[in-house]
């Protein structure tokens, strides 16, 4: 048998194994919860840099305008 | 030569989708890519539920780190990376853990044993491939297990186990040798 021949054997042998039903109902909405946790990190991350960006730009205009 | 069934899956993927934290992406890389990392961690001794278990911490890893993602990165072996890694380091803490002592050899004893499913379907050469790799020695089994069923090369299986490409090369070598005189 070949290493080619052995690998598809070995292919043919061990298909992937699908999750429960109960566990894939379980764990896909804490993924899209996970998802939605970091997607609104970041957007407060973004908003937080931006308004001190703002803030930074405010106070220099103030300086330079004085 | 075909295209490596793992390389096939990632087909599926948008990693843009990802790195947007778009959850169709997500849900769309947990359908495809679950049964694959699930049963790698039955083949390599886990109990389902705590294949389940580190299948799911991985995919919250996963979106964690998606938005850092680099163009070239194979989301597949990614996952195959973390999974490992949290399977090695669950089996560290087993140890730690009398209570997980049962679980760890209810794993160990699945790796060897051949589900129902398995034992009743399939030819006896399938039946003679689950026995023979479930006797190889866990590092000679994981390689050949990323390499035969997953299609990788040597050398994407030595980052994913983390060690050198020649290192990989040879494990495989002995796994492969190991397996044809189990089977011969």
């Amino acid at each position: 048998m070949t290493d080619d021949e052995q690998d598809a054997a070995i292919r043919g042998a061990f298909s992937p194994i699908p999750l429960s039903d109960a566990a894939s109902r379980r764990i896909r909405p804490r993924i899209a919860v996970e998802v939605d946790r970091r997607r609104i990190a970041l957007l407060d991350g973004a908003l937080h840099g931006g308004f001190a960006l703002a803030a930074v730009a405010w106070t220099l205009l103030m300086v330079v305008g004085r | 030569m075909s295209r490596s069934p793992l390389l096939v899956a990632e087909d599926a993927l948008s990693l843009d989708g990802l790195r947007r934290l778009d959850p169709r992406a997500f849900d769309d890389a947990f359908l495809v890519l679950s049964p694959r990392l699930n049963g790698w961690l039955v083949r390599m001794g886990a109990s389902r539920s705590v294949a389940e278990e580190l299948v799911q911490e991985a995919f919250l890893r996963l979106a964690k780190h998606a938005p850092t993602l680099r163009d070239d990165t194979r989301v597949g072996a990614w996952l195959y990376s973390v999974t490992r890694n949290l399977w090695i380091s669950h089996r560290r803490w087993s140890w730690l853990d009398g209570t997980r002592v049962l679980e760890l050899a209810e794993g160990a004893f699945m790796a060897r044993t051949p589900s129902p499913a398995e034992a009743n379907a399939g030819t006896e050469m399938e039946r003679r491939i689950h026995a023979a790799m479930a006797a190889l020695p866990e590092p000679q089994r994981e390689v050949l297990l990323l390499v035969a069923m997953e299609g990788l090369e040597p050398q994407e299986a030595a980052e994913i186990l983390g060690i050198a490409p020649e290192a990989a090369r040879q494990r495989l070598a002995r796994a492969r040798k190991n397996l044809k005189e189990v089977l011969a």
